[in-house]
């Protein structure tokens, strides 16, 4: 073992030409030093020589012999080393890794900031990746998911269009193509009676193909029969979920021949049960809502589904297919090539379209897909950017402590190291601190994941969706890859740029090591940089959502929202009148309730398809379009909107004089000399006074021009008798506390009729607007992020240096230099360094703010504000990174620094 | 009597290792050791001595690395491994047994077992 570690260190290695000049040496030596001890006893220097040689026998016979001994210890020697080559790199990992953790033990500070580093970018990677895995990548739950996929018709304009129900038949007779093709439309919400009890669902409509092809059986009973999916609207039967099984018909065996009904649209439809789901099966749309119900896709028509005006009636949704055995991706959309003109005519009206393209069904639909792209593109660029900022810090950290440890290695090549061996150590060293930050990165993901995902879970109207973002194999090795590049790449390189430097000159340099090792402060200058971008992009996303926040003009903190439907439990005008007016008695009367509110339509942040209206001055004028909204006396005062004049009261009924409140827009295209409230304003044939005037609320997209809005008394009925109510209560302390009393009460008001998003308001905003608010959270955490990496960094490479000059300092400060100017400089150092990267990263996010313009409302890409925030706080942050190690040089005692080394 | 007395190899071979018992040597210094312990009165070829040590290097008795002399000069210095010790406790007990043998014979002090 000794022998072997020894031979590790020999140097230089033995080569056969160099055995003989060896010998020579050797032989030559041994001469000198005779001849020179013979002088000493009082020989001339020529007869000493001669003696010497004399005196060392038969020099040609004893140099052969020599020569033959030392040529067969060579070659045993070089049989040895190669051997010993080999098990070098076979074995002695166990010794290395040993080795590794007992030098990082010994370097507590560096090995925690090279891991923090390392997971904390890794753990923004495996988000943004999980977050593009849940949306596009995941396999569809099936086996063989490989094998399925989508057929589209690819527009001018690069949307993909549906191939609808007829192309779907086509398709389906492709059997060299398709072993199987299902139609499935998913996710609508439908009112359904199940057991006397009126619920929302959330159902799909899929043909017989979908079940088998996706390789699930049923829980209990059947799934849809071939014939039950061919006649449009003669097979009323449905499969529940799993989840709703076990809900509401509490799991029981009997539910097969069980009579639904689905009540809207009027008169509604029954429907039997005929199978249950097995567990866990809740639909293929990955980021969409869980199915709770499926009925055949031929009976979309008969829920009044089929014909709405952006769907056509003969929509098959996306169809699913299963590849016929063999056949590739490339080969289906070759044999589909003369389809391609048919399937256009069928779906689209015309041949513009000649070649389908097949594309393997993963993740969410290509819809969601097309929606989040932008939002997923954002994520990789701001985990790309981390992770550059990452590297750049630890190619610091590497950087310094490649320094210190060029004398380590320069000392053991010096003794006959093989660079091989010193690179095998470092890289398990490297190795080790990758798989290290890899875990924490995979560990701290899990929390930041889920963080993620929160903001997906639930849609505007509360429903649940489909998302899952767990760990998985793939995601475990996009961690380790991203780990071990990243370290390889940043980590090896400065160790291996430190050991091929002359082991000589590093020896001879002291530890003020030489000139090629120092700090890298542009490395400090691209952090900052890409620090710079993250930061004024998230100041403009946050200035972008309080913008909308403040633009809904209303207070949501206590706010608590439900929705009645009396519509949907069949109640005629009368008896939902009642209804929605005892409701609200009733939430009024409850203790912590302050005012009660309620509206027609679209949610309160009014963002989705409002009723549209056209209005104008004189009678039989409607040219100018507005969004008519339906109100209850007291809106504007629970929600905390001002108004101008007076507000819908308890009087404005049906048979009072018709009023009506605008907003500022309306009023001004309207009447531009500003005398809006008192006069008249046409909608719908009939007049009404204007009697109060709101402000202007802009609307999720800044490129939206806010449309104009009109409000009307909801119980004077104007546009025909109102009947479901959104209510919106105002209540003492945290509106969340109240959701379930709310809904306790409601349904105690008459349990037949449903009640749905029960939510907060802000709540619903939050869902309303998840890109937003999503790309908001995700950027200013990832600038904090980038500026505390920037500062570790910042911080690492002053303190080095300080350590470095720790002499010099000292020297200097002994001379007379004052304290406070040596300081002075280290700051200068590295806030030039800041300066430069703050310069350049405000140009870059400038320059690239335009990207960022689709989610900001009210505030340009190029707000000075956010840029000049994001310059602050980078500056401050530097600044503070700077002072601390500057402040310990200063405080340097020159009597013990020049005792240094 | 002071005539020079030869050596067989075996034997150098012993009385290299005791030299580099004493600690690093490089050849001249071997020799030049025993010629002192040996009041000069080996016949020993000095070539004899390097052949010795390249004997025993290849038996892996005795390691051997390049370094400076006090003289300043270049030489190959030799040091014992742990089996050159072993071999060289070996060596030394049984020659003493068998000089001592051989003395007591040839003396007549000493009866035959």
């Amino acid at each position: 073992m000794r022998r072997r570690f020894r031979r590790l260190f020999r140097h230089p290695p033995v080569r056969p030409d160099q055995l003989d000049r060896e010998l020579d040496d050797e032989i030559a030596s041994h001469l000198a030093a005779r001849a020179e001890q013979l002088e000493r006893l009082g020989m001339t220097a020529d007869e000493a020589r001669v003696e010497a040689l004399r005196r060392f026998g038969d020099l040609a016979t004893a140099r052969r012999q020599l020569a033959a001994t030392a040529t067969h210890r060579g070659s045993r020697t070089r049989a040895r080393e190669r051997s010993e080559n080999i098990r070098m790199v076979t074995t002695g990992w166990s010794h290395d890794l040993r080795v590794a953790a007992r030098t990082l033990r010994l370097h507590p500070t560096f090995a925690i900031a090279v891991v923090a580093t390392l997971g904390l970018a890794i753990a923004a990677a495996v988000t943004a990746f999980s977050f593009v895995d849940a949306m596009f990548l995941r396999p569809l739950p099936a086996p063989n998911a490989d094998r399925l996929v989508h057929v589209y018709l690819p527009r001018h304009d690069g949307r993909l269009t549906a191939v609808g129900s007829a192309g779907t038949a086509l398709l389906r007779e492709r059997h060299d193509v398709f072993a199987s093709v299902a139609a499935q439309r998913c996710c609508w919400v439908k009112f359904v009676r199940e057991r006397g009890k009126l619920d929302q669902r959330y159902t799909a409509f899929v043909s017989s193909q979908f079940f088998p092809m996706l390789g699930v059986s049923p829980r209990l009973g059947r799934f849809f029969l071939p014939e039950e999916t061919v006649t449009v609207g003669t097979e009323p039967v449905a499969v529940i979920s799993y989840a709703l099984w076990q809900r509401v018909f509490a799991g029981d065996d009997h539910v097969v021949g069980e009579h639904i009904s689905v009540t809207t649209p009027p008169p509604g439809r029954d429907f039997t049960i005929i199978g249950v789901a097995p567990e866990g099966f809740d639909g293929i749309g990955i980021g969409a809502t869980r199915t709770e119900i499926w009925f055949p896709s031929t009976m979309a028509g008969a829920v009044g589904i089929a014909c709405m005006p952006v769907i056509p009636c003969d929509d098959d949704g996306d169809p699913l297919a299963r590849l016929a055995p063999g056949v590739s991706i490339a080969r289906a959309q070759l044999g589909l090539a003369n389809l391609g003109a048919e399937l256009s005519r069928l779906a689209i009206g015309d041949d513009s379209v000649r070649q389908p393209v097949v594309i393997r069904a993963t993740g969410a639909s290509v819809a969601t897909q097309r929606e989040y792209s932008p939002l997923a593109r954002l994520l990789g660029a701001i985990a790309g950017l981390l992770l550059v900022i990452a590297c750049a810090n630890l190619s610091g950290l590497l950087i310094v402590r490649g320094v210190s440890r060029a004398r380590e290695i320069a000392l053991r090549l010096s003794l006959g190291a093989q660079r091989m061996r010193i690179a095998r150590q470092l890289l398990v060293e490297s190795g080790l601190l990758a798989v290290l930050g890899g875990a924490l990165g995979v560990a701290l993901s899990l929390w930041t994941s889920r963080k993620l995902m929160s903001f997906f879970i639930s849609d505007s109207e509360g429903f649940e969706t489909y998302f899952h973002a767990g760990l998985d194999a793939r995601i475990l090795w996009f961690a380790l890859a991203v780990s071990l590049t990243s370290t390889l790449v940043f980590g090896l390189l400065p160790a291996l740029v430190a050991a091929r430097a002359q082991p000589a000159d590093v020896l001879k340099s002291g530890s003020s090591g030489s000139g090629r090792a120092r700090p890298r402060f542009e490395l400090i200058a691209v952090q900052v940089a890409l620090t710079s971008v993250l930061l004024s992009s998230a100041i403009l996303l946050s200035r972008s959502f309080s913008h909308l926040l403040h633009a809904q003009r209303f207070e949501s903190d206590h706010i608590a929202l439900f929705r009645v439907r009396p519509a949907a439990a069949t109640y005629d005008t009368l008896r939902s009148e009642q209804y929605v007016r005892a409701v609200g008695e009733r939430v009024e009367a409850l203790p912590g309730v302050e005012r009660v509110a309620f509206a027609r339509g679209s949610g309160f942040t009014w963002g989705t398809s409002p009723a549209e209206v056209g209005v104008g001055t004189s009678a039989g004028d409607s040219t100018q379009r507005c969004d008519a909204h339906f109100v209850s006396p007291r809106f504007f005062e629970t929600l905390k909107i001002p108004v101008m004049g007076r507000e819908f009261s308890d009087g404005d009924i049906a048979g009072a004089p018709l009023v009506t409140i605008v907003d500022e827009a309306l009023g001004r295209v309207l009447f531009p000399h500003g005398d809006a409230i008192g006069r008249t304003l046409y909608a719908g044939g009939k007049a009404f006074r204007i009697v109060g005037i709101v402000p202007d609320y802009r609307v999720r997209e800044a490129h939206e021009s806010a449309p104009p809005m009109a409000f009307f008394a909801f119980w004077q009925n104007a546009f025909g008798p109102e009947r479901d109510a959104r209510f919106a209560v105002r209540v003492h302390g945290d509106p969340s506390r109240m959701l379930g009393i709310l809904r306790l009460t409601v349904h105690d008001v008459d349990p037949n009729v449903p009640v749905a998003e029960v939510m907060t308001l802000s709540h619903q905003m939050d869902a309303s607007y998840p890109q937003i608010r999503l790309g908001q959270n995700v950027l200013l955490a990832s600038g904090s992020l980038a500026l505390i990496l920037s500062a570790i960094g910042l911080y690492g490479m002053i303190a080095f240096l300080v350590t470095r000059r720790t002499r010099d300092i000292g020297l200097r400060i002994a001379l007379g230099a004052l304290p406070i100017r040596v300081a002075g400089e280290l700051v200068g150092g590295g806030m030039k360094a800041t300066a430069l990267g703050v310069a350049a990263g405000l140009v870059g996010a400038w320059s690239l703010s335009h990207l960022l313009s689709t989610w900001l409302v009210g505030v340009t890409p190029h707000d000075i504000l956010a840029y000049a925030g994001a310059a602050v706080a980078v500056i401050v942050a530097a600044l503070i990174a700077c002072a601390i190690p500057a402040a310990r040089a200063a405080a340097i005692d020159p009597a013990v620094a020049l005792r240094v080394d | 009597m002071s005539t020079a007395m030869p050596v067989l190899k075996g034997n150098l071979d012993m009385l290299v290792l005791k030299a580099l018992s004493w600690g690093e040597m490089h050849g001249f210094e071997i020799l030049e050791w025993l010629e002192q312990r040996s009041a000069s009165r080996l016949d020993i070829d000095d070539s004899a001595v390097y052949q010795a040590l390249h004997r025993l290097e290849e038996r892996e008795l005795i390691d051997a690395e390049w370094g400076v002399s006090d003289k300043n000069r270049r030489v190959r210095y030799y040091r014992l491994t742990a089996p050159g010790r072993a071999q060289l406790r070996a060596d030394t007990d049984r020659w003493t047994e068998y000089a001592e043998l051989l003395v007591g014979i040839m003396r007549g002090s000493r009866k035959p077992a």
